[in-house]
């Protein structure tokens, strides 16, 4: 009774939206599709910090998804994430491709994706997630990956852990 | 390949035992200030309220049954802190000075105060926990958040180990009373957790 007094008393208190954001945390799923023979990511990054990660590199003004975006947004976008997210397949260095991006359903985050194509099934993946990693101490990069093996594990990408290597037996 | 079971245990323990963000770590240490290593069975008691509490609002704030007002969780945080501080002085009072030990029976009162602030410091868990959860994984979410909350349990307990140890080292090689030892961290704790509510008043 005390205790669903108080709960209800807390809830009823929380009008406001939430602001998740002021944790530094970006997040991957990464999953390697057999049919296709292609790696497929989406990756959530707030929208404030990419664009202030991406004015420290001298794109500013880019509005991104905002009706103001600018048309070069998605090419700055890009080159940011090919340079800050690199993957080494069975030892060799492969690229993607920037396929598109949306806004997160709270309007905060933009979803970017991308895909490694042409690639036969592999045995050990290295992975390089920098995002944002420049920009903030406490910044966190999390990739869950789901290799060819349909092998499931979450990666932790910070400062000083860079860069991991994954092998699926 | 690193589980994701590994990775969010990391995460809450991390978030927990983290200096950067130590209003957590203060509120365990002033829950312990009026204990010596001797009664860590009442520790247990207590830390597991606690537990039980927080738990309890990280998953259901988590799963998105109670809506969590970030702004007024993390006022509230250091006000559970200052109220454990000012209970330890007010309500613990030692019998006398020659008697040490925690006597007096209205102690039993900071078990359901663990339990309930343990509510409010769950909420926050739950704050960071959802900013790690990947959107689209609800299969593995369960997962997540068990291995995240017994990631925050062993932080836990690192910490109550710690100031155990701070105050045995305390009592037994300073010869500091325990009287003493209650006032001089629950005086600290009050004092950072008042700052620290002072500066995130949210209205």
């Amino acid at each position: 009774m005390w205790m669903s007094l108080f709960l209800v008393l807390l809830s009823g208190l929380s009008h406001k939206t939430t602001d998740l954001h002021k944790f530094h945390v970006s997040r991957c799923m990464v999953e390697y599709n057999p049919q296709e023979q292609a790696l497929q990511m989406s990756m959530h990054v707030f929208i404030d910090d990419l664009e202030l990660a991406l004015a420290e590199r001298g794109a500013d003004s880019l509005y991104i998804c905002t009706k103001m975006e600018s048309s070069d947004a998605e090419y700055y976008l890009g080159r940011y994430l090919e340079e800050q997210v690199q993957f080494a397949i069975d030892g060799q260095p492969v690229s993607f491709r920037f396929l598109g991006k949306e806004i997160s359903e709270d309007m905060q985050a933009v979803w970017c994706y991308l895909e490694v194509r042409d690639l036969p099934p592999f045995r050990e993946m290295t992975v390089t997630y920098d995002v944002l990693l420049d920009l903030y101490d406490d910044q966190k990069n999390i990739m869950h990956i789901v290799g060819p093996n349909r092998q499931e594990g979450t990666l932790l990408f910070r400062k000083g852990y860079r860069t991991e290597t994954v092998t699926f037996k | 390949m690193q589980s994701t079971f590994q990775t969010y245990l990391q995460l809450g323990f991390e978030h927990i035992s983290d200096l950067q963000g130590y209003d957590h770590i203060l509120f365990i240490v002033a829950l312990c200030a009026i204990y010596r290593l001797a009664e860590w069975r009442k520790v247990a008691i207590l830390v597991t309220a606690f537990t039980i509490g927080h738990s309890v609002t990280l998953a259901l704030a988590a799963m998105d049954i109670i809506p969590i007002n970030g702004e007024l969780i993390e006022f509230l945080i250091p006000v559970t802190i200052f109220a454990t501080a000012i209970y330890n002085v007010v309500v613990h009072q030692f019998d006398s000075d020659d008697v040490e030990g925690t006597f007096d029976r209205r102690v039993r009162l900071n078990y359901l105060f663990a339990l309930l602030f343990g509510l409010i410091h769950g909420m926050g868990f739950s704050n960071f926990f959802r900013s790690l959860v990947i959107p689209g994984q609800e299969n593995s979410f369960i997962k997540q958040l068990f291995a995240f909350n017994v990631g925050v349990e062993l932080g836990q307990l690192l910490i109550v180990v710690v100031i155990l140890l701070a105050s045995f080292v305390a009592f037994s090689v300073l010869r500091i009373r325990q009287r003493s030892w209650n006032l001089f961290i629950s005086g600290a704790a009050a004092g950072i957790s008042l700052i620290m509510a002072l500066e995130r008043i949210p209205w």
